[in-house]
């Protein structure tokens, strides 16, 4: 593509070298905001093809550029809802090179649907 | 706007290429599928980056390169993709219309007992649908179920966009020799 810069190193002027890896390794591959709360919705998003609405508070993500395993980070969070309940913990299930699984649970233990879901990819794509 | 020649770019390239210079497109197209009696209605919603892409052409792989990536990482000995290449080397195909792009993500994303056997039940295991079709809220979505209603009014649309002739989406490349000759569903 043009406008390449193949480069080892990046030198600030005040701040000293990075090894450009650092930032290639240290990007998220993929990452996606969805509305889970009326009809599921996606609202912005990089590297991803769909989601799939399973049951209440159960949301596939599909990758559009596989990773290269399942071995790769996930950090998941949700938002408060409009209607006024507050999503408890994040659960990441079933994660494949192609795909994960985001889960949005209620303080109380339940499955919930939020208003806005946030979930990325960190690792190394196939 | 004209898509690069993307042949032998790193498919993540051409994604950010897209995400650049593409305006997203929000699909009222949702998938609606069972894939088994115990669970309830899942819902597939198109992205609107990919949307933009697949109506643009040029960018994405065949949908048989995903086959081929599940095949391997379903293999016991799976460690890590070792033919990530076909992803950015495989000729990506030609612009898609909506419909097109839809049926293509059915293909890479739902799983395979379902389309393949979406009409050979009692009722069809999978339409697609307008998204007002669908419940306005979300109450009792865990017994949200495709209607008989619903399915009479959309059957066709299945069955018409699973047979039609289409330009940029090529069922002999979707079901290409290397994928008949690894046998990989057979």
């Amino acid at each position: 593509m043009a406008g390449k810069i193949i480069a080892d190193q990046i030198q600030s002027s005040t701040a000293g070298t990075l090894d450009t890896k650092y930032v290639v390794d240290g990007s998220a591959k993929a990452w996606v905001s969805f509305d889970n709360a009326s009809t599921a919705t996606i609202e912005e998003s990089l590297n991803i093809s769909n989601i799939v609405d399973f049951a209440a508070g159960e949301t596939q993500v599909n990758l559009t550029n596989n990773m290269t395993n399942a071995n790769y980070c996930i950090p998941a969070s949700a938002g408060r809802t409009t209607s006024g309940g507050s999503p408890g913990a994040q659960w990441i299930y079933g994660p494949a090179s192609s795909r994960w699984q985001h889960e949005t649970m209620a303080n109380g233990g339940s499955y919930m649907d939020a208003d806005n879901n946030y979930s990325a990819a960190l690792g190394d794509l196939a | 706007m004209n898509t690069p020649e993307f042949k032998g770019t790193h498919l993540f390239e051409r994604l950010l290429w897209a995400k650049e210079n593409l305006e997203p497109v929000q699909s009222d197209y949702r998938v609606v599928f069972e894939s088994d009696v115990d669970s309830p209605a899942s819902i597939l919603v198109a992205d609107p980056n990919w949307m933009a892409a697949a109506k643009q052409g040029g960018i994405l792989p065949p949908v048989w390169v995903y086959w081929l990536l599940a095949a391997d990482e379903a293999h016991p000995d799976f460690k890590k993709h070792t033919r990530g290449y076909l992803l950015h080397d495989t000729q990506p195909i030609g612009p898609l219309t909506e419909e097109q792009a839809i049926e293509y993500l059915i293909y890479k994303d739902v799983p395979r007992h379902v389309w393949e056997n979406y009409n050979k039940g009692n009722k069809p295991n999978l339409i697609i649908c307008n998204k007002s079709q669908l419940p306005k809220t979300r109450e009792w979505r865990n017994a949200w179920s495709i209607s008989d209603e619903v399915v009479s009014g959309n059957i066709e649309t299945v069955q018409s966009i699973e047979y039609q002739e289409t330009e940029g989406l090529d069922l002999t490349e979707m079901f290409s020799e290397e994928l008949n000759r690894s046998k990989v569903y057979a």
